[in-house]
């Protein structure tokens, strides 16, 4: 159970889908919110990385395609005005009512949250998901996305905020 | 004890993520820190906070279906966008590419004398054994046969109609893209439909 040696060799495409590949679908499945749109990504962001792998400089190599496949769904955002299938945090019908236990963030269910963070608008739900799902810091969110570091925490924190609201019903 | 989004939010409230996530130089951490000593809204805010943004970073991982990886990699190694007209009508036909990445995107070692085995409806041959097996293992660019070693509990029996695959799902040296039975279950579907 031990990891191959890590060489700073430029790995191949296939290396990158066979020793990333579930890293890279479960970055793609939450920046999209569904399955369709994840392999559409995923299929996108691993033909830019076959094209642009010589450009690649050794380091964080997760970081460097979490941010390769957001600049991808960005793209695609921008182009094809593409939304996530989840519901708005303040969709009437889905926002639960208050619960009086204080701890039900922890007690919702998987899919619920699933839901709610596809419903994040774009420009939290990247920056949560690069932070929780994708484990970048914010510098490397900060690059990935082209805002400043102080703009990566704001959204960070008003996404969790927004998450918090919609599976708790309480607006804050 | 709700928060008026209209109401002047503490001044301490924006860094309580940067907080959780390390991101506080030492300074404005421990400043941050001496503050929620001193204000139970902020404190909560923190304890909230914090189980959010646990359940975000242990929500299950996704892997794709083996069908989509069996297909994707197909298309990205002919540098076929996801636009492409041809790309998504394509998945359920077979090709050895395809075949080898059954097991290479999947990070699965076949051991391909099970595939072999019961082709005439035997017993599951030997790992390691038969003409079919062997030519299973070229075509599925298959190198390793070991079985599972002794006191190695994940190597999985997928049935698959008549036949039988074994995967080893031991192998986690390599993130993967699935270990749960349905998934390898998928995975030796996708495989057998190639072989048969
Ligand atoms: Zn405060």
């Amino acid at each position: 159970m031990s990891l191959p040696p890590v060489t700073d060799a430029i790995p191949t495409w296939e290396d990158v889908a066979r020793t990333h590949g579930r890293f890279l679908y479960t970055v793609a499945y939450r920046l999209t919110g569904n399955d369709d749109d994840a392999q559409d990504l995923v299929q996108d962001t691993l033909l830019r990385v076959r094209r642009g792998l010589a450009g690649y400089q050794p380091g964080n190599f997760e970081a460097w395609l979490a941010r390769i496949c957001t600049n991808v769904f960005l793209d695609d955002v921008r182009r094809r005005r593409r939304r996530p299938v989840g519901f708005l945090p303040d969709d009437p019908d889905r926002v639960m009512t208050p619960a009086p236990a204080a701890d039900e963030a922890s007690t919702m269910l998987p899919r619920d949250l699933e839901l709610a963070v596809a419903g994040l608008p774009d420009e939290f739900r990247t920056a949560v998901v690069l932070c929780d799902v994708a484990g970048l810091s914010y510098e490397d969110i900060a690059i990935a996305l082209g805002i400043p570091v102080g703009t990566v925490r704001s959204r960070i924190h008003r996404g969790r905020k927004i998450l918090r609201a919609a599976l708790t019903g309480m607006p804050r | 004890m709700i928060d008026q989004t209209t109401s002047t939010p503490c001044p301490w409230d924006e860094l309580i993520s940067a907080l959780l996530d390390g991101e506080l130089d030492e300074t404005e951490a421990q400043a941050l820190e001496a503050h929620l000593a001193d204000h139970a809204e902020c404190r909560s805010e923190l304890d909230e906070l914090a189980r959010v943004r646990q359940r975000v970073r242990t929500l299950p991982m996704r892997s794709g279906t083996p069908a989509f990886w069996l297909r994707v990699v197909d298309d990205v190694a002919s540098d076929r966008p996801s636009s492409s007209p041809t790309a998504q009508d394509r998945a359920a036909v077979a090709s050895p590419a395809r075949l080898r990445w059954a097991s290479v995107a999947a990070s699965v070692v076949i051991l391909a004398a099970g595939i072999a085995g019961t082709r005439g409806g035997g017993a599951p041959a030997t790992p390691g054994s038969g003409t079919t097996a062997s030519r299973a293992a070229v075509i599925a660019g298959i190198t390793a046969t070991r079985a599972p070693a002794e006191g190695d509990s994940a190597g999985e029996d997928v049935n698959v109609g008549d036949g039988t695959v074994v995967v080893d799902v031991t192998s986690t040296t390599i993130p993967g893209l699935g270990s749960d039975p349905e998934w390898l279950q998928e995975l030796a579907d996708a495989i057998n439909d190639v072989l048969n």
